[in-house]
């Protein structure tokens, strides 16, 4: 009778941690358990679909969100845990260029060299700190200031860009600034300072933004006065990877630039689709940059705009968990605008998105 | 080799290669957005590709090996003055070098072209304009195959084969530029964000001079034909 009541004094005991720890966050227990059997199967579709160099698509950029999903997963995995570890970090490391940039091509050095100093840092291990030394230098380069020739009133100003021409958009500014932070670099370098004003102008604020072209909705843009979805007009994935430049350059939640962003994404909440953009183009992109703003903005459970309170984290879990195909892998069959077609890089950014939420 | 070509020119013609040289300044520079200070890259390609077209038109057809020779560098010569003279920035040996090469084999295919037009339509055939046109056309694949692209999303290879044909691609990796992406081809064609992969220098420059040999073999057979045949003519007078 005794042991029957210490089991069940041990069961309560545990019950009563693991609903701690769901509270934390306020997310469903059994909705995160799912996404934990969904990171687990997106993982193992990754691990089978590894070339034998290690990399995934052949693409720098690729290999980086994958291993970086590998090592912010649950499971903690580190190089100590093998070759599928091991293999892309050489892979990554195969593909240092002399400029400090990592990257296989001309196209995307930006996004490549960003994403790849992201996952070496995730590592943890010290021995590649040197190598995202020189990354973070080639990015802060790639920043178009008074070196450049731009004059600080040009809307380009502080901006930066894929890394093969001279002309930025929020999308790698974003990604540079997210690259920055996770390096740590210094917070007093002038680089966030001039990135504030490239994001600033990007925004559809025109209290904050001294560009004409911006209407008042507090959304961001792609670049200053373009959308691709047509106009300038704001959508959600632009909206949050602004939220999180402005969030990541250390600027304060009360800012009006954060809460006109805010508001936006209060207005527009939705994980059926990204808000405002065409042809549900950009989807996952947008899952992504959810679930990194809103842990960033940190507030689990937001009331929209019309009076509906939802828990982020029980919604994207939930809309990936529904779009995960039974291989464990996601893919964007609506559009392959923007490499979504690619089901490396999407299974990729969703077992982020997911460890993100389930942290 | 020596090809007979005669030395009159029609004000009528002028004009007309004059209005096309018009048409590729128009459309180069529109490429070039005034909302970013473009870089060197894109200038001197947009300049490569307008000399080039330009010498196509004005310079008289090599009727030797020598003359078709000086026509193909008569370009670079030319670039390298509007460089000195519009670009501010220095231009490195690094990005000079090879757009001067691919601006050399480029106009040897165009010239090539030409001799073969010469040769086998007549110095005053409409043939040469077709020839200019049709390489403006591949010249900007990209911009009007962009809304094609964009509705029917085509395959990754078919993609790659567009980028792969047009002449702007090859210029833009000789001097490792990523075009695509710049502000005005991101905004107008769907490109950009699309997954693809630029040819290899060597891979193109290959397949200019396999090209060029072929023509030449053409030209040689097609120049000895003709004068068999008025070899014959002669004995059969």
């Amino acid at each position: 009778m005794s042991k029957a009541i210490k089991i069940l004094s041990l069961f309560f005991i545990f019950s009563a941690a693991f609903n701690i720890s769901a509270a934390d966050s306020n997310m469903d227990s059994a909705l995160k358990d799912r996404a934990k059997r969904a990171t687990d199967n997106g993982l193992r579709f990754l691990r089978e679909q590894q070339a034998k160099d290690g990399s995934w698509s052949g693409s720098v950029g690729i290999t980086a969100l994958a291993l970086r999903a590998f090592l912010e997963s649950r499971r903690k995995y580190t190089e100590d845990d093998g070759p599928f570890i091991t293999r892309p970090v050489n892979f990554l490391l195969s593909h240092i260029q002399p400029d400090g940039s990592i990257s296989e091509s001309i196209n995307n050095r930006n996004y490549n060299t960003a994403v790849a100093i992201t996952a070496l840092k995730a590592t943890g291990n010290p021995d590649y700190d040197k190598i995202i030394l020189n990354g973070q230098k080639f990015i802060q380069g790639l920043q178009l200031s008074e070196q450049k020739g731009y004059a600080a009133d040009h809307k380009f100003y502080g901006g930066i860009g894929y890394g093969g021409d001279e002309r930025p958009d929020l999308s790698n500014a974003y990604l540079a600034i997210e690259a920055l932070k996770a390096s740590s670099l210094d917070s007093n370098d002038p680089v966030w300072e001039k990135a504030l004003v490239f994001v600033s102008r990007s925004q559809n604020n025109s209290e904050t933004n001294d560009l004409n072209w911006a209407k008042n909705d507090g959304g961001f843009a792609y670049m200053p006065g373009y959308s691709p979805h047509g106009d300038a007009v704001s959508y959600g994935s632009m909206t949050h990877a602004g939220l999180i430049s402005l969030l990541f350059a250390g600027i304060d939640k009360k800012d009006p630039r954060v809460q006109a962003s805010y508001k936006w994404i209060l207005d527009h909440y939705t994980l059926e689709k990204n808000p405002g953009a065409k042809h549900n183009q950009g989807l996952f992109y947008y899952y992504n940059a959810f679930a990194k703003s809103m842990k960033a903005y940190g507030e689990d459970e937001i009331t929209d705009s019309n009076g509906i309170l939802h828990n982020w984290r029980n919604d994207l879990s939930r809309k990936l968990l529904e779009l995960q195909s039974k291989d464990g892998s996601w893919v964007n069959s609506d559009s392959p605008r923007w490499w979504e077609g690619n089901k490396h890089l999407v299974t990729a950014w969703s077992v982020i998105s997911l460890n993100l939420v389930i942290k | 080799m020596t090809l007979h070509i005669p030395h009159t020119r029609k004000t009528s013609e002028w004009i007309l290669h004059w209005f096309c040289v018009l048409l590729a300044g128009i459309i180069f520079a529109y490429t070039l957005s005034p909302d970013s200070l473009s870089s060197t890259a894109h200038r001197l390609i947009n300049y490569a590709l307008f000399i080039t077209l330009t010498s196509y038109l004005l310079l008289p057809p090599a009727r030797n090996l020598s003359q078709l020779l000086a026509n193909s560098l008569a370009p670079i010569v030319s670039l390298f003055i509007l460089s000195q003279l519009f670009i501010t920035q220095t231009v490195s040996l690094k990005i000079f070098l090879p757009l001067s090469v691919m601006t050399f084999i480029f106009s040897l295919l165009l010239c090539s072209l030409k001799q073969l037009n010469v040769v086998i339509y007549g110095k005053s055939s409409i043939s040469h304009k077709l020839v200019y046109l049709l390489t403006v056309i591949v010249i900007l694949l990209p911009v009007w195959l962009g809304p094609w692209v964009d509705v029917y999303q085509p395959s990754i290879k078919m993609i790659n084969s567009i980028i792969f044909a047009t002449p702007l691609t090859h210029f833009s990796v000789a001097v490792q530029y990523d075009y695509l992406r710049s502000l005005w081809f991101y905004q107008n064609t769907p490109f950009g964000s699309l997954p693809f992969t630029y040819p290899g220098l060597m891979a193109i420059t290959f397949n200019y001079l396999l090209i060029i040999c072929c023509l030449q073999i053409i030209l040689w057979r097609v120049t000895r034909h003709i004068k068999n045949s008025a070899l014959k003519e002669k004995v059969q007078t």
